[in-house]
């Protein structure tokens, strides 16, 4: 007997250590993961890292950065390492240009995840576009970008084959924006001011003509120049023009300052914007003015996308300084259609990457559809996202909430 | 010695006598005690295994974790205007299908449309519910009462839709597109320029068709 209860519990301690035995070995496959394999690829990013656009900016590098590291973890593209190259910007376009080319140069850059700006990514595109290289854009928004310059004319043609994105144009931003202000907010008067820039007079255009057809009137117009800071004189005419609310084509650097001086003015009226605008830096530069501004985002509240909230606790957990921002969900998801575009043309040379690797990965990009940070990530016949939701956001209580959310599915 | 056997043998299962005498208490003590150790260590072993299981499921929390919720419903349906609309006077008739991805039915409570001088409404009546996979038939009725009300020609006319599921209960607008902003147009335009219902607009303009 006392040799059967020597068993019993031999047999309880052997079976107790196999359980234990088990979970470290779960947990010393994921360390093994993180070695990464053999080949290098470079995933580039362009985006203003310095200046008064680098909270977008640095979202968007920190987010890719993620993906990388996601990607190596995982072993997601056995036999090949990820790396992020990001270069700054800083929102100017020539930057951007010069960073295009120090891209193509380096012949392990497969993908770019990037620009922040519409008039940046005008001085890129070709660049990558003769190198072959693919430019997944989280941020773009002026329709020409994948639409051509006619697009206004309903004449669609892809300059750039090499040109993708992950958010939404300004055709459905725009008019969505127009159509919210309205028939929601039932204002009839508005008073437009653009930047003068590829995006925001772009899409102050796009508002200004859907408003009209609306039934809406436009009270007056005006233009700003990016480095200002002394709107007084628009925001004199402003409140003169009677207006009941003001769309503003452009960005939060300026826009804050907008705002808060309209209102100083004596125009207690809501200022209206795009993705420009949607940044917690926009209610700080309003200097305590910003409260029922609206602003239109792409995507959805990131509160109501189950995967957004991985990614949100992915970013939290590596421990970035700076937010991921409105472009985060965006970056993140760009990076990973490069991922899996790699991983396609591995899979399909034997394992191994091609000599015309970058060629190969933009028809892969083009046949990419997997389930990302923001929803599922597809790309139509002109290189745009087939995921084109947007909402509409109002600062409430100094915060930005969301109160209205469309889905474009034509 | 002992005259019946090779010597004493030692104390064990069946070699101690119990009948009587301070040999027998002995023996029945030693017993006890045995069978006390023997439950001891069983015990102690239940223990251990029972304690190191509980430990390794800690460890392990997906297998323990409850099914992930329900998408919201508004990120898994789809409404779509499936041709163009059939416009007759006042009113207009338009076919539209409800997709839900996934594997939970939405509900669809409610629709509307901005437009004052408008009425719409579900052929049937509201609710429905979509199911997963396959999609929902819709025939949208619009009502034209007022034309002063109504523009003409406008780039994204939207259709609200009230949606539940199990998770939540949502209204979002659904934007269909160049077949339905057309469809609207080409209705109001001809229903408002040759009718007398209310005020006519004094001008129509050229819907502007597909959105990329």
């Amino acid at each position: 007997m006392r040799n059967r209860s020597l068993l019993v519990v031999s047999i309880a301690v052997a079976g107790a250590l196999t359980v234990s035995a088990c979970g470290s070995r779960g947990e010393k496959k994921a360390e093994e993961g993180a070695a990464g394999g053999s080949v290098k690829v470079v995933i580039g990013v362009d985006a203003p890292l310095t200046g008064k656009l680098s909270a977008l900016g640095l979202g968007i590098k920190n987010s890719a950065d993620l993906a990388v590291k996601k990607a190596n973890k995982d072993k997601t593209v056995p036999g090949v390492t990820f790396e992020l190259e990001a270069l700054d910007d800083q929102a100017n376009p020539s930057s951007g240009q010069q960073n295009a080319t120090k891209l193509v140069g380096n012949k392990d850059v497969l993908g770019v995840v990037g620009p922040l700006n519409s008039g940046v990514s005008l001085t890129m595109q070709s660049v990558f576009n003769d190198a072959k290289l693919a430019q997944v854009s989280p941020a773009n928004t002026n329709p020409q970008l994948s639409l051509g310059a006619d697009w206004g004319k309903q004449s669609f043609k892809r300059m750039y084959a090499s040109y993708f994105r992950t958010a939404t144009t300004d055709v459905v931003q725009g008019k969505f924006a127009a159509q919210y202000l309205y028939n929601d907010a039932k204002k009839t008067k508005v008073f437009v001011i653009d930047d003068k820039k590829t995006y925001g007079a772009g899409l102050a255009n796009i508002f200004l003509e859907e408003f009209k057809k609306l039934g809406g009137q436009v009270v007056g117009t005006e233009h700003i120049n990016p480095d200002d800071k002394d709107f007084s004189a628009v925001a004199t005419k402003v409140k003169s023009s009677g207006a009941d609310s003001v769309y503003y084509g452009g960005e939060y650097p300026e826009g804050g300052p907008l705002s808060g001086q309209i209102k100083k003015a004596g125009a207690t009226v809501p200022v209206f914007g795009g993705d420009g605008l949607y940044d917690d830096e926009f209610i700080k530069l309003a200097n305590g003015q910003a409260e029922n501004d609206l602003a239109t985002s792409v995507g959805a509240p990131v509160e109501q996308l189950d995967s957004a909230k991985a990614f949100i606790e992915g970013y939290k957990a590596a421990g970035y300084p700076e937010p991921y921002a409105a472009y985060g969900g965006y970056s993140y998801d760009a990076a990973w259609s490069i991922v899996e575009a790699v991983k396609a043309v591995v899979a399909a040379n034997g394992g191994k990457l091609p000599s015309d690797a970058r060629a190969k990965v933009i028809d892969a990009l083009g046949k990419v559809s997997f389930e990302g940070a923001t929803g599922k990530v597809s790309f139509d016949q002109y290189g745009d996202t087939t995921n084109k939701q947007l909402t509409v956001y109002q600062v409430k209580d100094g915060k930005w909430a969301a109160v209205k959310s469309g889905t474009y599915t034509g | 010695m002992s005259g019946d056997g090779l010597g004493p043998l030692e104390a064990g299962d069946g070699t101690v006598r119990t009948e009587g005498g301070p040999t027998g208490r002995l023996a029945r003590a030693q017993r006890e005690l045995g069978l006390r150790r023997r439950y001891a260590l069983l015990a102690l072993a239940v223990a251990v295994v029972a304690l190191l299981v509980f430990r390794a499921l800690e460890r392990d929390p997906p297998a323990r974790a409850a099914p992930p919720p329900v998408p919201y419903p508004a990120q898994v349906t789809r409404l779509t205007v499936t041709a163009e609309g059939r416009a007759e006077g006042r009113h207009l008739l338009v076919s539209a299908e409800l997709r839900v991805e996934g594997d939970a039915p939405v509900d669809l409570l409610a629709v509307g449309q901005p437009y004052p001088g408008i009425s719409l409404a579900v052929r049937g009546g509201l609710p429905l519910t979509a199911a997963a996979g396959r999609p929902l038939l819709l025939r949208l009725e619009y009502d034209l009462t007022d034309c002063s009300t109504v523009p003409i020609g406008v780039g994204l006319p939207y259709i609200d839709v009230t949606l539940r599921n199990t998770r939540a209960i949502q209204t979002v607008s659904q934007i269909p597109g160049a077949v339905y902003s057309e469809s609207l147009a080409h209705w109001l335009g001809s229903a408002c320029r040759s009718s007398d219902i209310r005020t006519a607009p004094a001008e129509t303009v050229s819907p502007d068709g597909g959105v990329r």
